[in-house]
């Protein structure tokens, strides 16, 4: 089936190209392998970051619940301020800056 | 040599073939089959996850949030791959807050799916699924979702309405404008390996979060409103109350509050009902104001002309009294105005006539939807002028056989203000809508005095604060009930006010209700109620005397 006409150098050559097949199979197979945890992690990124969001809306209703005006006004009560006297009310006029 | 090299090819030719059926198989595998064999795949691997949209945003004039979505999760659970059932019944009962009955039937129903609860706050889901996954509960399903939320607790919640645990709006704003306020969900596909990790991730469709609404209420003069109507329930017979605030200028709706008022901690369906717009009350003696600027706008009345004050009056044999059936010596409309007196107004009303009188109204609004941007508006109740009687033109100078809603009369008085320009009342912000004249800026003016004097001297006086001008009309009315006519114990209240009277820059109106007691009067409740707000709201910096008013900021 194969003459003995292979020579050293047909031999060579066929090793070289299975060398280079070889070696493009594995940067293929490297590059599968990396694009895929870099996928995996941007996924994971991903899905952290919708966590975060998640607690960062939640915190956030958390702080205007407690900067509402019927906490506040509880606070103030608390704390023992009551109703502005309006006879005890004075207005300063200030002038603009053309004086008027 | 040549056996060795025959023995390599062999071995060589047997791998080629080999490896020839394997590349055979692949191309069977991943191109004839490669439909079933990546569905197949797909089916393990691939979670197609639809997250629901957020839903708009609804602001006050300052960009203050009302009503917002907030992270939540909803928790289902697969019955037939359930662990530890009684572990997960203590659980719901002790952190979901379940009868041991409800939980019991949740988690023993035979099912694939079961909701256990939906919209759950996402500090108690968290801790839900960590204590579940500790005590090795298997079986449970956790959803993304929203729950809508209110920062300002139960404010003005019959105006924004509520939503269902769909994201659905049931009622309010949340339903007018659902259209405008809800988005398309999100739907992302997530890559998993055998144990759960997910190595990658895409969006299948971005979505379209909802569109924000932007009010015109402000949450400052709302919240004084909601807590004064809630101190003057608390001390005194009213079983209800509402307050609307305009800007008679541009017709923004600045307030429009009652009490008491839905609680979603404790709900209860019919306080839902913004009745400032879908209820009709006898408007009582705050009508007398608009008969009388009727009166001066056709030129029947003057101000210096005196009428008879004496109780009762017989018209059409039906003797009308005034409130105490207490008699005046003659008095001019100004007096007539400030002392509230029905006799005098029922000459003004005679004078004017019915179909004058039906025009005048019509033009103020009454007898029509005012267009106020909220579901379950009604008209209020004005009759056709033919259907009127002798007795019917005197007794709507008082505001008797005539129902309007508080925000009709906020709107007819916002007019007043507004030297005779109606404007459609409205929750979002736009140009003014012009809906007609109604009279001559200068009769306005004069009846706006008039108002200014009955709120300086005669029975609006309660509502008096130094340096504002406060100008309005009370009223006290029995309340008709349909097929029993008046009944005693049951009476409204109101004052529709304005202030600076000779330059309005708001028009308030606020209503009480009982079904307790006769001894309901509009001098003890309503008209102290807008001194009240205008006092609150001058000493949070909203408004300020005229006077400073021109120098400095306006509220």
């Amino acid at each position: 089936m194969f003459s003995d006409g292979w020579d050293r150098h047909t031999v060579l050559a066929l090793l070289l190209l299975g060398l280079l097949l070889a070696g493009l199979v594995f940067l293929y197979l490297w590059q599968g392998a990396v694009l895929a945890r870099l996928r995996a992690e941007r996924a994971s990124l991903v899905l952290s970051l919708a966590k975060l969001e998640e607690q960062r809306l939640f915190l956030e209703h958390k702080l205007r619940e407690l900067c509402s005006l019927e906490t506040l006004s509880q606070r103030a009560q608390a704390l023992g301020m009551g109703p502005v006297d309006l006879s005890r009310l004075h207005y300063l006029v200030v002038p603009d800056e053309n004086g008027g | 040599m040549r056996t060795a090299v025959r023995r390599a090819s062999l071995v060589f030719f047997l791998l080629a073939l080999a490896g020839l059926a394997i590349l055979a198989r692949l191309f069977q595998l991943q191109v004839f089959e490669h439909r079933e064999w990546a569905a197949m795949a797909q089916a393990i691997q691939e979670d197609r996850i639809e997250i629901p949209s957020r839903r708009g945003t609804i602001y006050d004039r300052n960009g203050v949030p009302l009503a917002y979505d907030i992270p939540a999760y909803s928790i289902a659970v697969d019955n037939y791959h359930l662990t530890n059932p009684e572990l997960l019944v203590n659980l719901l009962v002790k952190e979901l807050g379940m009868s041991s009955e409800e939980a019991k039937a949740k988690v023993y129903r035979p099912g694939y799916f079961t909701w256990l609860a939906r919209n759950v706050d996402l500090d108690v889901a968290q801790r839900f699924r960590a204590l579940a996954q500790a005590q090795r509960i298997k079986g449970l399903l956790f959803f993304p979702t929203w729950k809508r939320a209110y920062p300002q607790g139960s404010m003005a919640l019959e105006v924004l309405g509520l939503v269902g645990v769909d994201g659905d709006g049931l009622s309010g704003l949340e339903l007018a404008f659902d259209e405008v306020l809800r988005g398309k969900p999100r739907i992302i596909r997530i890559l998993r390996a055998g144990d759960g990790t997910p190595y990658d991730l895409w969006e299948e469709d971005p979505g379209t979060p909802g569109q924000d609404l932007h009010l015109t209420l402000d949450s400052r003069i709302q919240w004084i409103c909601e807590a004064e109507l809630d101190e003057t329930l608390r001390n005194s017979p009213a079983d209800r109350g509402c307050a609307v605030v305009l800007d008679p200028r541009s017709g923004e709706v600045l307030a429009l509050a009652q009490s008491p008022r839905y609680d979603p901690q404790n709900p209860a369906i019919e306080l839902l009902k913004p009745w400032a717009v879908t209820d009709v009350f006898e408007p009582g003696s705050t009508f007398k104001g608009l008969v009388a600027l009727a009166a001066w706008d056709l030129g029947v009345v003057s101000e210096t002309e005196q009428f008879e004050g004496s109780s009762p009056r017989i018209v059409a044999g039906v003797a009308i009294k005034n409130a105490h059936n207490r008699s005046y010596p003659p008095l001019t409309l100004r007096d007539a105005l400030a002392q509230s007196v029905n006799t005098v107004l029922v000459q003004v009303a005679q004078r004017v006539g019915a179909p004058k009188l039906y025009e005048y109204l019509r033009r103020l609004g009454l007898g029509e939807l005012t267009g106020i941007e909220l579901p379950g508006e009604v008209a209020g109740l004005l009759r056709p002028p033919e259907k009127w009687t002798e007795v019917d033109l005197a007794v709507s100078s008082f505001g008797q056989s005539v129902g309007v809603t508080a925000i009709q009369l906020a709107a007819a008085y916002a007019a007043l203000c507004n030297d005779g320009i109606r404007i459609r009342p409205h929750l979002l912000p736009g140009k003014p809508e012009v809906r007609g004249t109604v009279a001559q800026p200068s009769s306005c003016q004069k009846i706006r005095e008039f108002l200014g004097y009955a709120v300086n001297t005669g029975t609006g006086s309660p509502a008096k604060v130094p340096g504002f001008n406060v100008g309005g009309k009370s009223g006290t009315a029995q309340i008709a009930i349909p097929g029993r006519g008046y009944v005693p114990g049951h009476v409204t209240t109101a004052m529709a006010a304005f202030f600076p009277w000779d330059s309005p820059q708001y028009t308030i109106v606020v209503i009480y209700q009982t079904s307790k007691t006769d001894d309901f009067w509009s001098g003890t409740t309503a008209v102290p109620s807008v001194g009240r707000i205008v006092r609150a709201m001058a000493s949070i910096g909203l408004v300020y005397p005229p006077e400073i008013t021109g120098l400095g900021r306006s509220g």
